[in-house]
């Protein structure tokens, strides 16, 4: 089994390697690949664990006001930026995690999103560390660097795509790892069938609770970077809306699976912009693909390709 | 030795009583069956024993110290296991891999980094258990694409998983052919080896086979107790029960 | 009291009624749906928007806020049963995350729809004439006349829907509150009509909610989500399918917000996220404790 799992690991690698160069503009796939780092971890608490959050703008809210304004404020290195962005924001996810798993299934759902709109709100509140409205401009942007062995300046689209694709390698092969481990056994248990698993003597709110965590520092990360890449935070990435987008990319692509959330990414990506050469309304055409998926292929892209496969070999799944 | 014991054990859910003063005891190696009409309360029961669901008054003692109102994971690391009426496995995982996370509640969870797959230990066990229960063969399946038969193994074959000293198996034969049920008894007697064993079923047959001995709840009471012979014998029992079910 | 003149406090308290009032409406259709269906409809606060924005259309073609009163609720009710009935009835007995994500597809959509059709800007709303102004309450303070009539409403309506759920066949049939009941069949009844019934009348509320509140708030694209969560926070704190909870939770948390805009204007947004967080750590399943079904 294992070998299969890191022959998906490793396609995925090879694919986001090369995708710079299929792009039809290099910006493109650098949200791509940001987004979809935010669509893994998303998919670590929705397609593998089986907990469906309205409100994982959170995380990438908080993970991307945090390295901005540390990096406004202090002007620090790029690591520490980025180390920033994934510590607030798996603090956020400690805190709000513990208090949305006090209750189970559809108010689980609920709570996120509710938690999501009270940091919106609050971000919205208190300008002077948030910038309002208006948001957090001229974000410094440090250059990749060793004092005294090397500098580079990472920020054109192509250049940031690959740093980010560090990142995700990294983030793929942590994940993989995870999810081979006993710990990981036991979050897609908890996906298929909870109250067994409780039955079986896991204390499964403690094990879904590091699950949130770890989907939180993740997110967190994807928010480091984007803030990094635009030089820019604002408002609208804790809103509501943008939480509907992540959750629509990991189901676009397929949940519980590794290829999903690239996939979903980009898709979504890229039919937005198609779509807004056209008129500013996209979401009258993403919102019926949306409803689609829920209704007969909750399974993704990937995923309905991978049941296809499945159906005709017999074989079972693999975990990519 | 004493396993288990329940001593006026009652719940009531609003104003319905499902489970009446009910007084228990299974000794050590035991095969004890419940019997008794729908709704007599023999599912409520194994969910106050299990933990699942709390008594409203009552005690339960299990070797010997008490389990009332324990937290049903906690009752569950303590040794008792059950195997459900309604199949309730992992559809999405392999047959292997359902009884290989059985197997690997006895360990902690909150080990992210070595391979499962590794685990020499869990893993051998799990394919020990696998034979047993007659699905080796069946290793890399999804739970979901077994066949009913199949599934009601694997469901006793997850119980297993967790190295119990208590077994609860609720209607382990529910829904099988003769020829499976023939199967499943058989099974059932194996594993029973070193196990004690608590059995709801309404299939008198399997009943009289397996049981070392036998209680009859009715409306929540038990109306008796004692080996098969005297069960079978017993007017009480024919009366409410006995008289209407296929043998 | 409290360094704020009385008649300021008691203005405030009437304010808080109304606006729990409109939380009320709003928590009871959801927690309807919710009972009988295990649904949660995402696509409620939308419902809510559009009863809004159908209200301004009516009161374009006839003029006449009574009649408006009356169709919209009639219209989004029956957009409402289309949404069942065409959709999330599919999703019966499946994982119940389905008809939420599918609710929430749908009020993507409706919210959009809107964007287009109207401009994301919005539109005020005005209250009809007779209705405006205010009435003296004691010389103590004045309240205005239509949020006073929103109160008296809303009441009347809660009133009709508890009569409709305590003393009808088909009422006694929603609390049950399960999706196929044996009851239903003893009673020759369709349960089909039943799930488009309840998903009409829950979503009739939401509409009403909608028109009622526009004079108050104006008539935004967005006015629907922001409704929503705090809706959906009132439905933890009461417990979801509980409409007692629905009317209790409902108004204390609009008392709740009101005064703490009183006292600290700042925290007005916030506060009711504080108050589910309290009650979360306190006591999780909500004030009525209603445990079990999805919990």
């Amino acid at each position: 089994m294992g070998w299969i799992t890191n022959r998906s690991v490793l396609m995925i690698i090879v694919v986001l390697l090369i995708i710079p160069i299929l792009m039809p503009y290099e910006a493109l796939g650098t949200q791509m690949i940001i987004w979809g780092l935010l669509a893994l971890g998303y998919n670590i608490l929705y397609g593998y664990t089986g907990l469906l959050s309205f409100g994982h703008a959170a995380y990438f809210g908080l993970g991307a006001y945090a390295t901005g304004i540390i990096l406004i404020r202090t002007h620090c290195s790029l690591l520490a930026g980025i180390s920033a962005g994934v510590l607030v924001a798996c603090i956020g996810a400690v805190v709000i995690g513990f208090l949305c798993l006090r209750r189970r299934g559809i108010y689980f759902a609920l709570l996120t999103l509710a938690f999501a709109q009270m940091l919106y709100f609050t971000a919205s509140i208190w300008e002077s560390l948030t910038g309002g409205e208006p948001g957090l401009r001229n974000i410094p942007q440090p250059p990749l660097e060793l004092p005294g062995l090397f500098s580079i300046n990472i920020y054109t689209p192509l250049r940031f795509y690959y740093f980010v694709f560090g990142f995700v390698v990294l983030s793929l092969l942590i994940l993989n790892r995870i999810l081979e481990s006993p710990f990981g056994k036991v979050l897609q248990g908890i996906r298929e069938n909870e109250k067994r698993a409780r039955a079986l003597g896991y204390n499964t709110n403690r094990i879904k609770w590091l699950s949130f965590i770890l989907s939180g520092a993740f997110s967190g990360l994807a928010g480091a970077l984007h803030t990094l890449y635009i030089s820019f935070v604002g408002l609208e990435q804790l809103y509501w809306e943008t939480s509907g987008k992540i959750l629509l990319m990991a189901l676009l692509g397929g949940p519980g699976t590794f290829f999903g959330p690239f996939i979903g990414a980009g898709v979504f990506l890229y039919l937005e912009d198609i779509i807004s050469a056209f008129t500013t309304y996209w979401m009258i055409v993403l919102g019926p693909i949306f409803v689609l998926c829920v209704m007969f292929f909750p399974q993704g892209i990937w995923g309905t390709i991978r049941e296809f496969t499945e159906r005709f070999s017999g074989s079972p799944p693999r975990k990519g | 030795m004493e396993i288990l014991r329940t001593e006026n054990l009652t719940k009531k859910f609003g104003g319905l009583t499902a489970v009446s003063g009910v007084n228990f005891r299974l000794e050590q190696d035991e095969i004890q069956s419940i019997i008794g009409p729908n709704g007599a309360g023999k599912s409520t029961l194994f969910k106050l024993i299990n933990g699942e669901q709390k008594p409203t008054h009552g005690r339960i003692w299990f070797q010997g110290e008490e389990i009332t109102g324990v937290e049903q994971h906690l009752v569950s690391r303590r040794g008792i296991a059950t195997s459900y009426q309604i199949t309730n496995i992992f559809p999405k995982l392999t047959t292997f891999e359902n009884v290989r996370l059985s197997v690997q509640s006895r360990k902690t969870p909150y080990n992210l980094w070595s391979k499962a797959a590794r685990d020499d230990g869990t893993n051998e066990k799990a394919e020990e258990i696998l034979g047993q229960i007659g699905l080796a063969n069946r290793r890399e399946s999804l739970a979901a694409y077994l066949s009913y038969g199949e599934q009601r193994h694997l469901e006793i074959g997850i119980a297993l998983g967790t190295d119990p000293v208590l077994l609860l198996l609720d209607e382990p034969t529910s829904g099988l052919s003769p020829v499976e049920t023939k199967a499943t008894v058989e099974l059932i007697r194996e594993v029973a080896r070193g196990l004690s064993v608590i059995l709801v079923e309404h299939k008198m047959k399997v009943v009289m086979d397996l049981s070392d001995k036998i209680t009859v709840l009715h409306e929540g009471k038990v109306i008796a107790q004692g080996n098969p012979q005297e069960i079978r014998a017993n007017e009480t029992v024919r009366r409410v029960y006995l008289g209407g079910v296929r043998e | 009291m409290f360094g704020i003149p009385l008649n300021m406090l008691l203005f405030q308290v009437f304010t808080g009624l109304v606006l729990g009032m409109i939380f009320v409406l709003l928590a009871i259709g959801l927690s309807l749906i919710f009972g009988l269906l295990t649904v949660v409809n995402f696509a409620h606060g939308a419902l809510y928007m559009w009863g809004a924005y159908v209200g301004l259309l009516c009161m374009g073609y006839f003029g006449n806020f009574w009649l408006s009163l009356i169709v919209v609720p009639l219209v989004i009710g029956g957009i409402g049963m289309a949404v069942e009935y065409f959709f999330v009835r599919r999703l019966y007995g499946l994982n119940p995350d389905y008809p939420l994500l599918l609710t929430f597809a749908i009020s993507l959509i409706m919210i959009e729809a809107v964007r287009i059709l109207f401009g994301t800007t919005g539109y005020p709303f005005n209250a009809p004439t007779l209705l405006r102004g205010s009435v003296n309450f004691f010389d103590l303070f004045s309240f205005p006349l239509y949020r006073l009539f929103v109160i008296v409403v809303t009441a009347l309506v809660i009133l009709f829907l508890w009569l409709f759920l305590e003393k009808t066949n088909v009422g006694l049939i929603i609390r049950g509150g399960t999706r196929n009941s044996e009851m239903v069949r003893l009673l020759g009844i369709d349960i089909s009509k039943v799930w488009l019934m309840v998903f009409g009348i829950g979503t009739g509320l939401a509409g009403l909610a909608g028109i009622l509140a526009a004079p108050m708030r104006g008539v935004y694209p967005e006015m629907g989500i922001a409704m929503l969560v705090e809706c959906f926070v009132v439905t933890v704190v009461g417990g979801m399918g509980s409409l007692k909870g629905a009317v209790v939770s409902g108004l204390l948390l609009g008392q709740v917000v009101s005064m703490t805009s009183l006292f600290i204007p700042e925290a007005s947004n916030i506060v009711i996220f504080i108050a589910m967080a309290v009650v979360l750590l306190i006591k999780p399943s909500g004030l009525f404790g209603i445990s079990g079904l999805l919990e």
